[in-house]
């Protein structure tokens, strides 16, 4: 049994950025869509945004906790990874403030955790 | 109302003894060679939120530590015992077969992205679900490692092992289908 979400990566590569920029594209994306039809917003779907965002962050902080640890990475790559968090928590933060959490539109498909990863 | 976890072979077996979400007890309902796992919800439960889908998640995985399952995705519920009777009946043949093309297997998913080294955007190249043999697992892992390393410009996640929700046809998934 697995006790995260992050233990789900079986083989990464060096540097998620690629995956992360990705995802945001995504979100950009969606949030264009709602803004632009405010009577139609897509709740679940944005849930379902922010649920994979979030499933990001963790494996991206897992990812670089192991790397830090394993002491095999340099100030850039940490630096990077950083960055990287510190984007997807604000893009977290952005995308709760503007759909709430309180959704009570549960009729969502979600399919598999892995879908978007 | 009634959330499905999964639908499963062996029904003379009893669901987990474990929490589903909302802490609701796991239930089974029969019918014929098939077992559905359940949880019963005066309120639909489970925002899809990460904590959710991982209660979810996890009761499907600890299904398949000992038997075949059809996972049924995050959010499929319905109203009633007899709705879920009616489609466990009406799919059966379906369900059964489904069984055994999953049978002792798991979904693996690979994403490959071009890095920004070799294009300006970040383009997607693959993006896949590989149904593999649980005991192939880690041989698959090798040869999904080592492309990464032959192919330094392209950047290759592979997830799981999860289980097989995208082997599971659209068709027979719609026999859980969400209820408003």
């Amino acid at each position: 049994m697995n006790d995260s979400p992050a233990d789900k990566l079986l083989a990464a590569p060096l540097d998620l950025d690629p995956f992360a920029r990705d995802l945001r594209r995504l979100d950009d994306a969606l949030t264009g869509r709602i803004e632009a039809d405010p009577e139609n917003v897509e709740r679940g779907l944005a849930q379902l945004v922010l649920t994979i965002v979030e499933l990001l962050r963790q494996i991206v902080e897992r990812q670089a906790i192991r790397r830090v640890e394993a002491g095999n990475l340099d100030e850039e790559t940490v630096e990077r990874l950083g960055r990287t968090l510190m984007a997807l928590e604000a893009r977290m933060g952005e995308l709760k403030e503007t759909f709430g959490l309180s959704d009570e539109d549960l009729n969502l498909d979600l399919g598999p955790l892995g879908r978007l990863l | 109302v009634i959330w499905v976890y999964g639908i499963c072979e062996r029904p003379e077996l009893p669901p987990p003894r474990r929490r589903g979400l909302a802490q609701a007890p796991l239930d089974g309902v029969r019918e014929g060679d098939l077992l559905a796992v359940i949880s019963r919800h005066v309120h639909a439960p489970g925002e899809p939120a990460l904590d959710a889908l991982w209660v979810h998640e996890r009761v499907v995985e600890r299904l398949m530590a000992d038997r075949a399952v059809l996972p049924m995705r995050f959010g499929s519920k319905l109203p009633d015992d007899e709705s879920l009777r009616e489609a466990l009946v009406a799919n059966q043949e379906s369900f059964v077969a489904a069984l055994d093309r999953v049978r002792g297997r798991v979904e693996l998913g690979v994403r490959a992205m071009a890095t920004a080294a070799a294009t300006p955007a970040a383009d997607e190249l693959l993006r896949a679900s590989y149904l593999v043999e649980r005991t192939a697992v880690p041989q698959f892992r090798s040869v999904v490692e080592r492309l990464q390393r032959i192919h330094p410009e392209v950047a290759i996640l592979c997830t799981g092992p999860w289980p097989p929700y995208s082997f599971v046809d659209s068709g027979e998934v719609r026999a859980t289908e969400p209820v408003a």
